[in-house]
């Protein structure tokens, strides 16, 4: 049972608060992702698992067993640091055995468990090698065989892929997606990069300010982000979002969009809520993909006026930003290429794509 | 975008006019910025240096060479001639030397283990700490040595009173020949610990705090981490921590002088107990006036120090690990 479970969990530095009572399980054989911007308390939520930090408050179970209190060395844990921590004095192969020998393990065994992970890992040529004398990917893939060896309950990592370039980056993204369907254990690991949450998680766990804001599939948090932290920290760049005012036009609900009537057709999931709302101003998020952007307002489906005042050309799509008034901004998202002027044009989108927000509390409308 | 290679090499670019003078000036102040420092040492190091080489082939008078008479290599004969007592202040010093620099290395690291900072800023109890272990280390050790003859007086002094709380035997302390040079070991101790505690606060603090954890994510418990995983990182610093050290207790003289009765007639007893080189060269020259033979003696100790250093080093850089 390699279940990992945070029971109401705090952490205090002095006055500080880093992680504010979390409840977390990490299912057996899952990928679970925690994912925050810097100082969230993402790795300090880690750390506890790891045992390096003492919960301040709160019980921390490995599987059935409460390990709160219970040495690192004794949670049969393996962890992946962020700059690696390989032993600089030791080889290669010394690093990945250091942890099977002090287990008492038996030679033999040893080398066929750490040939075993070099030859996972393609490490079978840097065996006889010191840290220093190795790559920055290399490094990582020692410090992932380091894990992989003892063959531990769970992994933790903490943001193992961050110090590699953008190349390697991707690339071990997918091995590790890999590795992960092969030892199918545990992974607990922390980024703040979203496409590494994204692309790797079975559920993602978003965190601000040592509080959880949502867990969920990849799928759930990007289509319904519970609040508007979550919505605009997924997504890149971040979903749109607006000040508006709810009116009733010839009886049907519509969005007050800075000088802009936006009419909106009946039936949206959010509807009910946005009505029996005490007040009549939200907050509209739209996602950059889901903006189309045309010279000619679409028939059908509503549009807003807008101008364009900055191009960012990808290749494969095109960044738009536009003016819909002087301090209201949009982000486009679009395959077609616009040139860099100052034009007028329409930006349209599929009502049901719209998110809504209660504009003090930021929780989303349909999470209600 | 790709950089052209010139097919031809590029002919080296020839110094014109203005440049050379720049040049030769930068090279003269780097001479005047070394040469003060360098007259100094040369004047009052290597000078007198092989002055003293000289002067330990000469049966030597304060006069000067013309009134000194040559004996070439005599009096490294008598140093070796058991009578002479030389041999036996080197086995005093080796027995100080044996002692001091484990013991001190020991009490350094453990202290400094103390004194570590622990938080991402250093406490008041922290500064307060490290300050009193290392106070020690700047004051003068002729006038502390003072205050260490009192606390090992055998009638009044603290060590016996310690002593006898403990229900232990009063010991002799400073007129004992087995207890005088312990005395003075635990006086140089307090007094040069902070030396050490530096070091190895410095040493400590270099040690990355992931790797000690990733040593204990993967079963060790502290003395293991410690063995394995610090000690490693620290052996650059306790291989210099030997070699000063051992220089250090080798040159021993201002403590020992002072406690063991020097003003009476130039240290080291009772009965030679505590007669380290130093203070064999000390008493030869400068009670016996044998100028030429405490040459010699100094000559020698330079020459086994630089031998134990070369030798630690040796050894030493097999077992140290540089990053």
């Amino acid at each position: 049972m390699a279940q990992i479970e945070w029971d109401h969990v705090s952490k205090w530095f002095g006055p500080v608060a880093a992680v504010h009572n979390i409840s977390l399980v990490a299912r057996d054989h899952e990928f679970l992702v925690l994912l925050g911007p810097s100082g969230c308390g993402k790795t300090t939520t880690l750390r506890m698992a790891a045992g390096l930090e003492d919960p301040t408050s709160g019980r921390l179970l490995l599987g059935e067993r409460d390990v709160t209190h219970v040495e690192p060395r004794d949670r049969d844990l393996a962890m992946v640091f962020q700059n690696y921590a390989l032993y600089p004095h030791m080889t290669v192969y010394d690093n990945l055995a250091f942890g099977l020998k002090l287990r008492k393990t038996s030679p033999q065994a040893v080398r066929r468990a750490v040939e075993d992970a070099a030859a996972r890992l393609g490490l079978e040529s840097l065996l006889a090698r010191r840290p220093r004398e190795l790559s920055g990917g290399q490094r990582q893939r020692v410090a992932l065989g380091r894990a992989m060896v003892r063959q531990p309950q769970a992994f933790l990592m903490d943001e193992p892929l961050s110090n590699l370039d953008a190349t390697l980056r991707a690339e071990t993204r997918v091995q590790l997606k890999a590795l992960h369907a092969q030892l199918a254990t545990t992974i607990v690991y922390v980024t703040h990069d979203q496409v590494e949450a994204m692309t790797l998680a079975t559920r993602i766990v978003v965190m601000n300010g040592g509080v959880i804001q949502q867990v969920g599939t990849p799928d759930a948090i990007y289509d319904r982000p519970v609040n508007q932290f979550v919505a605009h920290f997924i997504g890149t760049p971040g979903m749109n979002m607006l000040p508006v005012l709810w009116g009733r036009v010839d009886g049907a609900l519509a969005a007050i969009v800075g000088s802009q009537r936006l009419p909106l057709p009946p039936g949206l999931p959010w509807m009910r809520a946005a009505e029996s709302a005490v007040s009549h101003a939200a907050t509209v998020g739209v996602r950059p993909e889901h903006l189309r952007v045309a010279a000619a307002p679409e028939t059908g489906t509503p549009s807003l006026k807008a101008r364009i005042r900055l191009v960012e050309p990808m290749g494969h799509e095109t960044l738009v930003h536009l003016d819909l008034d002087p301090d209201l901004t949009l982000v486009a998202r679009t395959p077609d290429r616009w040139p860099h002027s100052n034009i007028p044009v329409w930006v349209s989108f599929d009502p049901r794509h719209l998110h809504v927000f209660d504009p003090v509390s930021q929780v989303a409308y349909e999470a209600v | 975008m790709v950089e052209t290679v010139p097919s031809q090499p590029s002919p080296p670019p020839v110094a014109i006019g203005p440049r050379a003078p720049v040049r030769r000036r930068s090279f003269n102040l780097g001479w005047a910025l070394v040469l003060p420092a360098l007259a100094f040492l040369a004047l009052f190091t290597y000078l007198p240096a092989v002055l003293v080489a000289a002067i330990s082939l000469f049966q030597w008078n304060l006069a000067g060479f013309s009134s000194s008479h040559w004996v070439g290599l005599q009096h490294y004969a008598q140093l070796l001639n058991p009578i002479s007592g030389f041999l036996q202040s080197l086995t005093v010093t080796a027995y100080y030397v044996g002692m001091m620099v484990p013991l001190s290395i020991a009490l350094g690291l453990g202290l400094a283990w103390l004194v570590k900072n622990r938080g991402p800023r250093l406490t008041a109890w922290e500064t307060f700490t490290r300050s009193a272990v290392f106070l020690p280390y700047i004051t003068p050790a002729i006038a502390t040595s003072i205050i260490w003859i009192f606390i090992f007086n055998p009638q009044f002094g603290l060590a016996n009173a310690v002593l006898s709380a403990l229900h232990l035997p009063a010991l002799g302390w400073l007129t004992s020949t087995t207890w005088a040079l312990p005395a003075v070991m635990i006086n140089n101790l307090w007094h040069n610990v902070g030396f050490m505690v530096i070091l190895f606060l410095a040493a400590l603090s270099n040690v990355p705090q992931d790797v000690v954890e990733a040593a204990w994510m993967d079963g060790a418990n502290g003395a293991v981490a410690f063995w394995h995983i610090i000690r490693p990182h620290l052996s650059p610093v306790m291989l210099l921590a030997v070699i000063l050290g051992t220089i250090q207790a080798m040159q021993t003289f201002g403590s020992i002088y002072q406690m063991t009765g020097g003003q009476f007639g130039g240290g080291g007893g009772p009965l030679n107990s505590t007669t380290t080189t130093a203070i064999y060269l000390y008493k030869s020259a400068f009670v016996y006036f044998h100028y030429g033979y405490g040459a010699a003696v100094g000559v020698v100790l330079f020459l086994v120090m630089l031998g134990v250093a070369l030798a630690q080093k040796k050894i030493g850089e097999r077992h140290t690990f540089y990053r």
